[in-house]
């Protein structure tokens, strides 16, 4: 069989920076939104805890980065889950934001190509 | 009939919460206008400063210290329970070991917190610092210095004193004499050991040598000069005791220095590839002090005519032991703080960058250990030293219990080693270094080494280790005997694994015996040993942290014969 690849469009990425540790309620937050799946990494980060003077202790310095890629029509309300379970309005507790895509692609059921690729003139790629 | 199309995004933007939008231009610009600059919340009785505290302070420390409850109570349990169901006997003073007990947790916390913000950062930027700035020559100096003075601000040195001092019985022990009589020798050579232990392990960075070959070269001499001064009677208990002491200092304060310092040099001198060349420096800081104490106590050995003193100024543990705390962890963790901050200054020119945050860790740190100090001589030791004599009424006639022996000589043995392997296993758990360790190699191994395995690992060793111990005294068997075997199955695995799980074993099975196991396995070896008469109780805590070496080598092996194996399959 002939490999072809599907490129999806209309796509965003969140990235979220929570403390260490807190980043699995991030991402099943962001699943229950609707978002298929997320991508974490550690990091250290550097800055915020300096403005909070003696608050800042609370913060952990090592972060966890959350990446989640979904539809644009998602994106709002994942968005808005994610800041939510990260507790994002709190100072200190992290930081997050979009970044449109212009193409991302991975597996993609034949029957879903089958289904829309046809639809939009056939740009099968 | 025409659809009428909204966005589904749009809709949602629409019954979503409430939600406004600023620029980041003007929030850039309010904080450049604003002289105070930078901070936030700068009024600390504004209402916006007090729902920050609540929603970052309390979780903050709720969770630290439901982390140490989490981490103690099954090892208390464990110590309580045994006294009430099988034993059957009330712990006296229950109320104040329990209070003991949790000053212990909340020392610890706090002290663990404090070293995270404060001394922790400073070591790994001096660390970073030195080899940049100085030769190779003046950067072995600062870690011997370094060595030097941790070893003074470690308190399980301290507490094997005042367990030695509490249990203090046999006044004709040299062992003991030299632990009570002359404590500054002891310090003396075990700081000398650490500060060696320091120098070479910046030689081993510089260089990469490997911990494969240098724990044979260094402990291969070091069991024959032990197998020399066995023959010795008087000696083969200075034997258990140098291993203690070698395995008792690498405790809470050396072992995130020496580890903060070794991973920053490192990264800035070593050429080694592995992430784990900061490993193994406190695996030598646990080896070289052994042979340090055993020439410090051949000397004093000759220096003294034997038998000229007997123990009298046994355990001043009384008095006012709040004070005592608080002087101890003053001595213990300012003169180090004042060299860190020595050696910053010289290294950069600067004073402490963000001293807030410093200053919170040391004053910290400073209380923790206080709260620490006291609730060792409150709680754990004196909990330790009572099941430890009482233990013995399970299979032998003790004159405090009624109705002992409670059972018969068999079941109360094999009760008596599966308490011991149970509150080995507890206390390993307990102590905090473990899981740090435990996470650090994890992250480092990007989890091909789990936290979980090692830990239990570890905490089986532990176990194993003083079940072993404590039969030893059972049987009064020399301590050397078994202890040359096990040290050379231990060496034998070692050569035979690889580089990355050899510093990951020696390293965890030294960093257990801390602030925890240490006072405990020491408190209840000695009750133990007094009330079956037996000689001492020295070299327990050398074999608990031996054994893990033994446990998680064997563990590696295993795990990467079945990896191969299945890899092999594919």
């Amino acid at each position: 069989m002939e490999r072809q690849m599907t490129v999806l469009t209309d796509v965003a990425l969140i990235t979220c920076i929570v403390q260490r540790g807190r980043g699995d309620t991030v991402v099943q937050a962001a699943q229950e939104a609707g978002a298929h799946g997320a991508t974490v990494y550690f990091a250290k980060g550097a800055g915020i805890r300096d403005r909070l003077g003696i608050l800042g202790v609370a913060i952990e310095v090592e972060k966890e980065i959350v990446n989640v890629v979904c539809a644009t029509d998602q994106v709002t309300r994942v968005f808005e889950r994610m800041y939510l379970a990260g507790e994002l309005d709190a100072p200190g507790m992290g930081f997050m934001y979009v970044t449109p895509l212009d193409k991302a692609a991975t597996y993609v059921p034949e029957e879903v190509v089958q289904k829309y690729a046809s639809r939009k003139g056939g740009r099968r790629g | 009939m025409e659809d009428h199309k909204i966005r589904y995004g749009d809709y949602l933007k629409e019954v979503g919460f409430h939600r406004q939008e600023l620029s980041y231009n003007d929030l850039n610009r309010y904080y450049s206008l604003k002289k105070a600059g930078r901070r936030w919340l700068a009024n600390p009785m504004s209402k916006e400063w007090l729902m920050a505290f609540f929603r970052l302070f309390v979780p903050y420390l709720k969770n630290k210290t439901l982390e140490q409850i989490r981490c103690v109570m099954p090892l208390v349990l464990a110590l309580f329970g045994f006294q009430l169901l099988i034993l059957r006997i009330p712990p006296e003073q229950s109320l104040g070991l329990a209070g003991g007990v949790f000053l212990v947790i909340f020392g610890l916390t706090l002290f663990l917190d404090g070293l995270r913000h404060g001394l922790m950062p400073l070591g790994e930027q001096i660390g970073n610092l030195l080899p940049t700035k100085a030769t190779l020559f003046m950067v072995l100096g600062v870690a011997m210095i370094l060595g030097l003075v941790v070893t003074f601000a470690e308190p399980s040195i301290g507490a094997m004193q005042s367990v030695g001092a509490s249990g203090g019985g046999g006044a004709s022990d040299f062992a003991l004499r030299l632990l009570l009589d002359y404590p500054g020798w002891l310090t003396l050579a075990v700081a000398l050991g650490v500060g060696l232990a320091a120098s070479l392990g910046v030689i081993k960075s510089v260089y990469s040598i490997k911990l494969k070959l240098i724990v044979p070269l260094l402990t291969m001499p070091l069991l024959l000069l032990s197998t020399r001064l066995n023959e010795d009677g008087e000696f083969a208990k200075v034997i258990g005791l140098a291993f203690d002491c070698g395995a008792a200092t690498t405790g809470p304060v050396t072992v995130p220095i020496l580890l903060s310092l070794g991973v920053g040099m490192s990264a800035a001198v070593g050429r080694q590839t592995s992430a784990f060349s900061g490993f193994g420096l406190v695996t030598l800081a646990a080896l070289m002090p052994v042979i340090t104490v055993l020439l410090a106590a051949l000397f004093v050995y000759h220096q003294i005519p034997a038998s000229d003193q007997t123990l009298e100024a046994v355990a001043e543990v009384s008095g006012s032991a709040l004070l005592s705390g608080i002087v101890g962890a003053l001595r213990a963790i300012l003169p180090l703080i004042l060299l860190l901050l020595i050696l910053l200054r010289w290294l950069t020119g600067k004073n402490l960058p963000k001293q807030g945050f410093y200053r919170y860790g040391f004053v910290l740190s400073l209380i923790g250990l206080a709260f620490l100090n006291l609730g060792l001589s409150y709680g754990l030791i004196p909990l330790g030293a009572e099941v430890g004599q009482k233990i013995s009424a399970t299979f032998t006639r003790i004159d405090s219990i009624i109705h002992s022996p409670i059972y018969s000589s068999t079941v109360g043995i094999f009760m008596t080693l599966a308490f011991a392997f149970l509150l080995g296993f507890g206390s390993a758990m307990a102590e905090p270094a473990l899981n740090t360790l435990g996470r650090t190699v994890e992250d480092l191994s990007t989890g091909a080494i789990a936290s979980k395995t090692l830990v239990y690992a570890v905490a089986v060793g532990v176990g194993t280790g003083f079940v072993i111990g404590m039969s030893q005294i059972l049987w009064q068997r020399v301590f050397f005997h078994d202890f040359a075997i096990i040290y050379c199955l231990a060496i034998l695995l070692t050569v035979v694994s690889r580089e990355e799980f050899v510093q990951v074993a020696w390293d965890s099975g030294v960093v257990t015996t801390g602030p925890v196991t240490v006072p405990l396995i020491l408190a209840l070896g000695l009750g133990f040993s007094q009330s079956l008469g037996s000689s001492s109780a020295f070299g327990m805590v050398a074999l608990t942290s031996l054994c893990p070496v033994i446990s998680v080598l064997a563990t590696g092996l295993y795990s990467s014969r079945v990896r191969v194996q299945s890899d092999g399959g594919k």
